[in-house]
């Protein structure tokens, strides 16, 4: 097995157990983790075939998942932040008006 | 070209420097953007496509953008949908209206609370006592919410004029974080669960485009959609890229069976922003797809998932008819008629498979952009409507005129152009496509385009008999704020106009 493909198997795989976590995981927390899993296994199989032959790396993909890493800096912050939110909406925020770290799965307070 | 993207941007970096005056900048930008929007129309009408490589790099490393016929109509959409929806916004918020109860529990009171929540007040009952409802004053302006209406805009235009498969991506993620923030703007149950839902499955769903992107530069090296046209080839990692690229976009566009994020994210939010993630930002995968299907990808796509996505529009048409037939509420109602809607610019995709030299891609994009229109129309309306009955459960909105005449003119007018009456912009769209079908001999593609006008009409009459039924005279009516009535009445009619406008529109279309 090359180098090569190797990267472009672990890649799927990782992609693969990421989309798994998002559509089984039933906390929406873990489900962000695993779509951030997914990412990882996207940017790897960008990356793989950037290194074969013998010059020097391919710019372009690198430039990719740089940028991609920004856009899913983002997209997770969103993320985390609303999560919060929900989860202050749900249970008020806590009394430094910062929200417990976790919530128990299926618990369906009322507001505040 | 590029200012169509940097006056945004630079417009919600001003508008957060700012903060006081952010309304009336974004109104400044917006206006400016559909200045320069118009004058690349015109440049692009009068000579032709217009190329440019941003930052003088050329590609593979540099960025080309490209303004050719459907790129500056999207973006005239883009402009006009968003002049109208700000002008509304900038109303929308923050004025009282009759007795203004002060907010204290901030911003999201509004529309949000036209959510099941509400189902209990006996607004307007017979017998019960009309008090002014939370949803008849104006929210206050959701923090950030200007910079981020603006960013949305910024993600539309560079999509629209990208001619490079990455930087669509970037643009789709931008357009989706946008429109997620602009969801959650409500700061409410409702509306923080749909956006979370929404954001998740539109990042699943960019990683799939992603996915299939980065297995196409392996493969052949480009990024630039020209370079891949000459480039692609049939293989086995096209086979396997293809299909992800159109599962993604597939998802983001909300096509049958993934429409399922769609509805509660449209019903729980604001209505500006309703109008203008129905109106423009699922038009923006949309652009995606007629840029890739008959472009790079046409050469290269099996028959079968020509077959499957005319499957799925069909499907699309029927089961998002029927859900919006069954809708209590005036804006679910409005948002499952979107799932229908997108069955049809589906339908035109796969007719565009099937025969790429056919007027289906035509109709396709001149469906797409009468159903901007009307659409972000219907949601105004909707939402003036909202605003003088104080709630949106549809058997209760009896005589709507009564709360405003041109608000109920302006739902008429775009469901006349949704259900593809002669002579609306949606008409000739519809006629386009199904011209496309009965070329092709597809009677089921005809038979659903015909049948959906069809449904479409069954479930907007029932919001529109309501215009024509005696009042309710223990609802306390008040009237809507002009402001509010008039952007939705001029893109309705714009709308109308668009079909009978419509040869220097389709001389723009391939």
């Amino acid at each position: 097995m090359t180098p090569e493909t190797l990267y472009a198997t672990l890649g799927a795989l990782l992609f693969g157990i990421g989309l798994y976590g998002a559509i089984v995981r039933r906390l929406v927390l873990r489900k962000l983790i695993a779509v951030n899993v997914m990412i990882s296994g996207v940017f790897l199989t960008f990356i793989a075939p950037g290194g074969r032959g013998e010059g020097p790396p391919d710019p372009v993909a690198q430039a990719i998942v740089l940028t991609g890493i920004v856009v899913t800096l983002g997209g997770t912050a969103l993320g985390l932040a609303l999560i919060r939110r929900a989860h202050a909406i749900r249970h008020g925020p806590g009394p430094s008006g910062r929200n417990p770290a976790d919530g128990a799965p299926g618990d369906r307070g009322g507001f505040g | 070209m590029t200012w169509a993207v940097i006056l945004p941007l630079a417009g919600a970096l001003l508008s957060v420097l700012l903060a006081r005056h952010a309304a009336r900048i974004a109104l400044g930008t917006v206006l400016a953007t559909l200045a320069v929007d118009a004058a690349l129309a015109r440049a692009v009408a009068l000579g032709g496509p217009i190329e440019h490589q941003v930052g003088g790099w050329p590609p593979p490393l540099g960025i080309r953008l490209v303004a050719d016929g459907p790129a500056v109509l999207f973006l005239l959409l883009a402009g006009v949908v968003y002049l109208a929806s700000t002008a509304y916004a900038a109303r929308f918020f923050d004025r009282p209206n009759g007795a203004r109860s002060g907010s204290p529990v901030g911003p999201g009171r509004f529309e949000s609370a036209v959510g099941p929540a509400s189902s209990a007040s006996a607004v307007g009952r017979a017998g019960a006592i009309p008090h002014v409802p939370a949803t008849r004053t104006s929210p206050r302006t959701p923090a950030g919410f200007w910079p981020v209406w603006l960013f949305l805009l910024a993600a539309l235009d560079g999509l629209f004029l990208t001619s490079d498969l990455f930087n669509m991506y970037v643009a789709l993620e931008l357009l989706t974080l946008a429109g997620v923030a602009l969801v959650a703007m409500t700061h409410d149950r409702a509306g923080t669960q749909a956006a979370i839902r929404y954001l998740l499955v539109a990042m699943v769903a960019s990683l799939f485009f992603l996915l299939g992107i980065s297995l196409l530069y392996a493969e052949f090296g480009v990024l630039d959609l020209e370079g891949l046209g000459e480039a692609i080839a049939p293989g086995r990692i096209t086979a396997v890229a293809i299909p992800l690229v159109l599962l993604g976009l597939a998802v983001k566009l909300a096509i049958f069976p993934f429409h399922f994020w769609l509805p509660p994210a449209y019903g729980a939010t604001l209505t500006p922003v309703c109008a203008v993630l129905s109106a423009l930002a699922i038009k923006g995968p949309f652009f995606v797809l007629i840029r890739l299907v008959p472009g790079p990808f046409a050469a290269v796509i099996p028959p079968a998932i020509g077959t499957l996505i005319g499957g799925l529009a069909l499907g699309g048409i029927v089961w998002g008819s029927l859900r919006a037939l069954q809708q209590p509420r005036l804006k679910l109602l409005i948002a499952y008629s979107s799932v229908a809607q997108v069955g049809y610019l589906f339908l035109a995709l796969s007719l565009a498979l099937a025969d790429p030299t056919g007027p289906a891609l035509r109709g396709g994009i001149f469906f797409a952009l009468s159903h901007g229109l009307a659409k972000a129309a219907m949601f105004l309306a909707a939402g003036a409507i909202i605003r003088s009955f104080g709630h949106d459960r549809i058997a209760d909105l009896r005589a709507p005129q009564r709360g405003s005449h041109l608000a109920t003119t302006a739902l008429a007018l775009a469901a006349v152009g949704l259900m593809g009456f002669p002579a609306s912009g949606g008409f000739i769209g519809k006629w386009l496509i199904g011209e496309a079908a009965a070329l092709a001999g597809r009677p089921l593609a005809l038979a659903g385009i015909v049948g959906g006008g069809l449904l479409a009409a069954l479930y907007l009459f029932r919001v529109l008999r309501q215009a024509f039924v005696a009042p309710d005279p223990a609802a306390g009516v008040v009237r809507a704020p002009a402001a509010l009535e008039w952007p939705a009445f001029l893109l309705a009619v714009l709308s109308v106009l668009l079909g009978v406008a419509s040869a220097p529109v389709l001389g723009l279309l391939p």
